[in-house]
């Protein structure tokens, strides 16, 4: 057998034209009669909100040194419960950036905002007690991490065009990829054919609408895989949290030399989640303590209204109350004397 | 750069439009320079240094040897090719793997031993780029080809970028003879290469990544036990996985050369309906496989020199070929396997070939069987991020673990069993032909309705970006 054979040299004839204005036209019926079938359905475009929305917001951050840039840090929690509008409408300045990462303690990335940048603006960090274990600073990390090391003018100009994509057609939207719709076709999951949950926005806010789903369901779920997850925050650990709590507080100083401000949120819950929170971090041994080292700390029973915000599965604020909350938080933050002079 | 980008799309499209201008043919080739330089520097700016290196050392090298007055001269200068080669490919590669197993032997005599941290970044492709520059100097050493006389077609073809970073690994004498026609965007070509460019990124974006690598994830990225079913579809979507990944890299990169004018070796020949081990690896990394068999099987004697050293050279073939792939005994075990495999073969065809059984579709199917089962086997170790983990996928395979922690779902089990039984159809029914030849047959309406099809699954698999799995090699 010869060691080359020319691919090249045995291509069949084909007609271009007819490939590509077949190819073309096969391509934008199919996707058509797709992107009508899901709007059809009132689904609406998202955008993914992946490794590299996160990127591209962090390099923003890089471009504005100013003090009057606030950087939103934390998990779902704070995705899903700051309306960025409302925000803006609150504090009148428009540098706002929504740092958090869903499911993920945010300590990696205060580090990185300490470390890496020149920030001198206001940070504002949703953080709950478990958040300042030893694991919650790997949490964040490969975010940073992709950010230092991948986020190059490659991905940079790939991610715009993906953006481009991502606003005006839902099948760009992983929930509704391919495979996605096979797999709820095969174990007949019919929430897929409706409005979606969880739109997110171009700057990373996430709408959540909770009248889609079985709420009772749901929430049972998420109550007991907290249930579960609060089982490895045993008292014995209570040296590592306050190692944990001084470093992190050697970062706020940081940054607060640099002129900025560090406000710590720790976010409504209700119920469930809350009954959780405190049979395994008592608000007393864990919460009171973190304030008493930062005064610029906010707890949700502190402020009031905040507490009765409904939160349809004790966890998250929906996407009908978000203004509400972003004004009473906004208004809070404001008490502090964190925005004077800025 | 990956060709499943929208940078790549632009890239390419920028480059076709300056490559059609009507330029001298010397400055369309400084063109392709540049923007090979230009689509490596998008990973690491720093290691397009690594490739000028290369480019000019073996370069001047070769001329040494062409023009050396004696032998011992000549192997001089070949030795300094290999050694700065190697001793790249060897720093950046397998230092860490190196210092890794001289802790680990330490340790099992008792010696703990803490090394520096090293932390060294694998330039993307240096493998491939090794391999190409050095079969030029080899091929001068043993006066196969002489020195080429134009430097910018050389640099051209180390860095060539279709083919740059995961090959295929072409030979000098089959690219540079091309270097020498003057050549334009291939209009006439053009259909087929689009049609290649489609099929490479459907068999990389919808089958790798869409369908088989989040089974293969689940299974093989776990730290839990896996159940006896989800062992053998995540090893069976595996295989499903490298081929689309690697031969969609390959079928891609065929297709961006042929659109530029030039033609690239086949890579992939439809590899999992091989008879036999010595047929796979005429189907599977066939550019990989013939550079081991020319430079390495055959130098060391090939089947030259009695049966024993026949067996031997062929396990050392696989077993270099395995630690090829990275830097980790896993990988030198996959060698191994594929050793012992094509070794067993030879004996078996010795003591058995002559049965008409394997004359019949039966005893073909058998065979084919036999060697897809144990092409599983191998990628086991070739997947497994330590032995630990392949020797459990292995027992948890044939139900010799007690319990289990990770279950694959119905779905998955669906999906792959689809995804799989329909990739080794396509590759039985093409077995004996060729996808031009396949091809040649559709009428161009229904090709446009197929590749139209493929394009809208393309675009309906957003996710996570998987690198190509070879970029790592």
């Amino acid at each position: 057998m010869p060691s080359f054979t020319s691919s090249s040299d045995r291509a069949p004839k084909v007609g271009l034209k007819t490939l590509l204005l077949g190819t073309a036209m096969v391509t934008a019926v199919c996707v058509g009669a797709v992107e009508m079938f899901w709007r059809g359905h009132d689904v609406v475009p998202s955008y993914d909100n992946g490794i590299k929305s996160w990127s591209y917001i962090r390099q923003k951050i890089e471009a504005s040194p100013t003090k009057q840039a606030t950087v939103l840090l934390g998990a779902s929690r704070m995705i899903s419960a700051v309306s960025l509008a409302a925000y803006r409408e609150g504090i009148e300045f428009d540098r706002l950036y929504q740092l958090s990462v869903a499911g993920e303690a945010p300590l990696a990335t205060l580090k990185d905002i300490a470390e890496k940048t020149s920030f001198s603006g206001v940070v504002v960090m949703a953080l709950s007690s478990h958040g300042l274990y030893d694991e919650a600073w790997r949490e964040q990390a490969g975010h940073v991490d992709y950010y230092h090391r991948n986020w190059g003018m490659n991905n940079r100009v790939n991610f715009w065009f993906d953006r481009e994509a991502q606003s005006r057609l839902v099948s760009r939207n992983p929930r509704y990829g391919m495979t996605s719709v096979v797999r709820a076709l095969i174990e007949g999951d019919q929430t897929l054919f409706g409005p979606a949950m969880n739109v997110v926005t171009e700057e990373r806010q996430r709408n959540t609408d909770y009248s889609q789903i079985d709420i009772d369901g749901y929430k049972a779920a998420r109550v007991a895989r907290a249930s579960k997850t609060a089982e490895a925050f045993t008292p014995a650990r209570k040296g590592e949290w306050m190692a944990n709590l001084d470093m992190m507080m050697g970062y706020i100083r940081q940054i607060e030399k640099r002129g900025g401000r560090v406000v710590i949120v720790r976010m409504p819950t209700s119920e469930g989640h809350w009954d959780v929170d405190q049979k395994a971090l008592p608000r007393a041994e864990y919460w009171d303590v973190l304030a008493s080292k930062h005064a610029d700390s906010l707890h949700f029973m502190d402020i009031p209204g905040m507490a009765d915000i409904p939160l349809p599965d004790s966890s998250h604020v929906g996407v009908q109350d978000q203004a509400y909350f972003t004004k009473l938080l906004v208004t809070a933050i404001q008490d502090l004397g964190v925005y004077d002079g800025r | 750069m990956v060709f499943n980008s929208y940078t790549f799309i632009l890239f390419l499209a920028v480059v076709l439009a300056f490559y059609s201008s009507p330029i001298r043919w010397k400055s369309k080739k400084i063109l392709l320079i540049g923007a090979s330089y230009l689509f490596y520097a998008a990973w690491n700016p720093p290691f397009v240094i690594l490739i000028w290196f290369s480019t000019l050392v073996d370069w001047l090298l070769a001329q040494r040897i062409a023009y050396a007055t004696s032998i011992r001269l000549r192997k001089f200068f070949l030795i300094c090719s290999l050694s700065v080669n190697l001793g790249l490919l060897g720093f950046f590669k397998y230092s860490e793997f190196l210092v890794n197993s001289f802790v680990d032997m330490a340790a099992m005599i008792g010696v703990a031993y803490q090394p520096l941290e090293m932390d060294i970044i694998l330039p993307v492709g240096i493998s491939f780029y090794t391999f190409q520059t050095l079969s030029y100097t080899l091929d001068i050493y043993k006066r196969q080809m002489k020195p080429w006389h134009s430097f910018t077609d050389y640099a051209l073809y180390v860095t060539f970028f279709p083919q740059l970073v995961a090959g295929p690994i072409v030979r000098a004498h089959d690219f540079l003879p091309q270097c020498d026609t003057p050549k334009s965007v291939n209009w006439s070509k053009m259909g087929w290469a689009v049609s290649l460019i489609i099929l490479g990124i459907f068999q990389k974006v919808v089958l790798a990544d869409g369908l088989f690598a989040p089974v293969v994830e689940k299974v093989y990225d776990s730290t839990a036990i896996v159940s006896s079913m989800a062992a053998a579809v995540g090893t069976l979507a595996f295989a499903g996985q490298i081929f689309c990944d690697f031969a969609g890299y390959s079928t891609t990169a065929i297709g961006v050369a042929m659109a530029l004018g030039f033609a690239l070796p086949d890579n992939f020949r439809f590899p999992y309906a091989a008879i036999g081990f010595s047929d796979f690896w005429r189907r599977w990394h066939i550019s990989l496989s013939s550079w081991l068999r020319d430079y390495l099987y055959i130098s060391m004697g090939g089947s030259r020199h009695g049966k024993v050293k026949t067996y031997r050279n062929l396990a050392l073939t696989m077993l270099i070929g395995g630690l090829w792939h990275g830097a980790s005994w896993t990988f030198v075990v996959w060698g191994g396997l594929h050793g012992s495999y094509l070794v067993l073969e030879r004996l078996a065809n010795r003591l058995m070939g002559q049965w008409r059984i394997w004359k019949t579709m039966l005893g073909r199917l058998f065979l084919a069987g036999v060697t897809f089962g144990l092409v599983c086997l191998a990628w086991v170790f070739f997947r497994a991020s330590s032995f630990d983990k392949a020797f459990e996928i292995i027992q948890a395979t044939l139900f010799l673990l007690p319990y289990a922690e990770i279950y694959v779902s119905r779905v998955d089990v669906a999906l792959v069993g689809v995804g799989i039984t329909g990739l080794l159809f396509m590759h039985a029914m093409l077995r004996n032909t060729t996808l031009e030849d396949a091809a040649a047959k559709v009428p161009d309406l229904l090709k446009a309705m197929v590749l139209g099809i493929m394009l809208t699954l393309i675009i309906m698999s957003p996710g996570e970006d998987r690198a190509f799995i070879y970029f790592q090699f």
